[in-house]
């Protein structure tokens, strides 16, 4: 909330902002709110005076007139389309993975979620030379471990291992509350310095959010809020590309869920009907495309072959799909493929 | 002799006199010949069923010219201001369907034209878009409050679209806003109302299908255009049996009818109707 001060105008003295508290109006919204005349008798402003005034706090605080043709060529100048280096799936995806959008990966417990992350971190570092910031939120040193040993398996040079790595800057983190500061880090370190990152990937989301569901003072979906916002903003404010990892689960009584007021509701008469995301109904919306990536044999563990289909996205079908191998040198196109 | 003076307000007069043209023909599929001006229309549906793609596509039609080079666009040439919340509205997208558009009616009337004519074309008609993009609920609730300035400075605007509602309720319940969420969306929708209202515009918001009160009674549709209350509603669903199409429910103060429709890289494509009362 915008709280009226004398900051914000001279107009605003001690005094008039004493004759606009004692009507309770109190912020910048309430204040454009009322009729300027009631305003002026209330404040003993001129209404000349009011109606700057208003125009000032406008100017202030509203968003940014930005005409169309401007925004189309500031995309067209500054945002990149990333590739993911998996032959099918980028040839799948199409423009999906440009920057200034949301993309969520989502999938079951062991489906290999994080392992198409750091193939879509790795590949983009070696063959875009670009920062890819890796935000972790699971335990131990596993995420570089695997990094490396995917770009050893790759028969590069050492030379070219070792800049790939630097490209690749990888921050844990545990809580939502630290999430949330490194964003905020980030919005600002981003801002100040000339390095090209263009993609960030929080693996996984899920793994702070619910850790908080049980608290007693349950504000999971405020902060999702919060992030969303937050992402939304750096993301087309800097031109970068955000892939969000997300936990799906099984639902066994669809009837069931219906009773949890936020949780994403399940549509009928679609392939994945029994899978749900997880992180609240509010975040189904947020990500402009969702990808699953899912075993074909439940049973089969090792099995290594996955199948990526589209659950939400605006330009390609929904629930196209294609077929993917977990290798050493991570997700590649599988051979079958044609 | 009654003596019977109407005075109006300074804006008043101006918008009078700056009269936006009527977004008419926006949609026929969805309209028929509407929307009527000042009319305020919600489209609400769950992810993945087209609603920004929606709004782009009235985007499209409302910025294009209705004629080119002999080429019937049959575009409004009415200008747009769009205030985007969740930032899904893609402007990439916009200008590929506009091309797609374009070059279609062109070859169908057996009419090439130049790559450089067509993105001009697309580059003047982008001249017909404000965008104001929020990221913060205070920050909307000034943006509303511009809108009438931005009215008398571009009278070519015709058409108001908040794409969606929902983007910062959460926030706002945490910072001691409004709980209830139909009570949250009128509130909202009704200072966005109370802003354009001297104006002769269509407002059109967008509002996901979660984003109700669990005890929600239906709200009855106003014939007049008023503050505080919608004129028309679009509910757009997944076809319950058949994949890869989709139902958009459109209701207003009488009546009720069904479009089917696909979806693909023209955007959403009608295929038939249904009327039921």
């Amino acid at each position: 909330m915008n709280r009226l001060d004398s900051v914000k105008s001279p107009l605003l003295s001690e005094s008039v902002l004493q004759n606009l508290f004692s009507k309770k109006i109190f912020t910048v919204q309430k204040f454009l709110e009322e009729k300027p005349d009631r305003i002026a008798s209330i404040s003993s402003l001129q209404i000349k005076d009011v109606i700057t005034l208003r125009e000032s706090l406008i100017t202030q605080f509203s968003a940014f007139v930005k005409k169309g043709v401007d925004e189309f060529l500031d995309l067209k100048d500054n945002s990149v389309e990333l590739e993911s280096g998996i032959e099918c799936l980028d040839n799948l995806l199409g423009e999906v993975l440009r920057t200034g959008n949301i993309i969520e990966i989502c999938g079951l417990t062991g489906s290999g979620k994080t392992q198409l992350c750091l193939t879509i971190g790795v590949n983009n570092s070696l063959r875009r030379n670009i920062i890819v910031h890796f935000i972790d939120t699971s335990l131990g040193n596993f995420t570089g471990d695997r990094i490396e040993n995917i770009l050893e398996n790759k028969k590069l040079t050492k030379e070219t291992i070792k800049d790939a790595m630097n490209r690749i800057k990888i921050t844990k983190v545990r809580t939502m509350d630290e999430l949330v500061s490194t964003l905020h880090q980030l919005k600002t370190s981003l801002g100040n310095q000339e390095t090209c990152c263009r993609l960030i990937i929080i693996d996984s989301l899920s793994g702070v959010y619910l850790p908080m569901l049980n608290e007693a003072d349950n504000d999971g979906s405020c902060f999702m809020n919060h992030i969303a916002s937050l992402m939304r903003f750096i993301s087309k404010q800097f031109h970068l590309l955000f892939l969000v990892v997300n936990l799906a689960t099984k639902v066994f009584d669809p009837e069931a869920c219906l009773e949890h007021s936020d949780e994403a509701p399940v549509e009928p008469n679609t392939p994945f009907k029994d899978l749900r995301p997880l992180l609240g109904r509010y975040w189904l919306h947020v990500p402009s495309t969702r990808l699953l990536i899912h075993r074909i044999d439940d049973r089969n563990l090792h099995d290594t072959t996955r199948t990526i289909s589209v659950l939400k996205s605006s330009s390609i079908p929904i629930f196209s799909s294609c077929s993917v191998t977990i290798a050493k040198e991570g997700i590649v196109q599988s051979e079958t493929n044609d | 002799m009654n003596y019977h003076l109407k005075a109006e307000s300074g804006v008043q007069l101006l918008a009078r006199l700056n009269s936006h043209q009527s977004t008419a023909g926006l949609e026929e599929h969805l309209f028929h010949s509407g929307p009527e001006p000042k009319e305020t229309i919600e489209i609400k549906g769950g992810p993945s069923t087209g609603k920004t793609l929606l709004l782009t596509q009235f985007i499209m039609k409302s910025i294009l010219p209705p004629m080119f080079k002999d080429i019937k666009l049959n575009g409004l040439n009415v200008g747009v201001i769009l205030i985007e919340t969740d930032s899904h509205f893609n402007i990439l997208k916009l200008v590929n369907l506009m091309e797609r558009f374009i070059l279609k009616k062109s070859t169908s009337k057996g009419i090439t034209i130049e790559q450089e004519d067509i993105e001009n074309l697309i580059k003047s008609s982008l001249n017909n878009l404000f965008l104001l993009t929020c990221h913060s609920s205070p920050e909307l609730f000034v943006t509303f409050h511009q809108i009438p300035s931005l009215l008398i400075i571009h009278p070519s605007v015709s058409l108001i679209l908040l794409d969606s509602v929902a983007a910062f309720y959460q926030q706002d319940v945490r910072s001691g806003g409004i709980r209830k969420i139909d009570l949250y969306c009128r509130k909202l929708v009704q200072v966005l109302q109370k802003c354009v209202n001297d104006y002769n515009v269509t407002t059109i918001y967008t509002k996901p299908s979660f984003f109700q009160s669990k005890s929600s009674i239906l709200e009855e549709f106003s014939v007049e255009p008023k503050v505080g209350k919608i004129n028309r509603r679009i509910e757009l669903k997944f076809h319950e049996s058949e994949s890869n199409m989709f139902v958009a429910t459109i209701q207003n103060s009488n009546s009720s009818t069904q479009v089917m429709y696909t979806i693909n890289n023209q955007g959403l494509k009608w295929i038939k109707m249904k009327t039921s009362e």
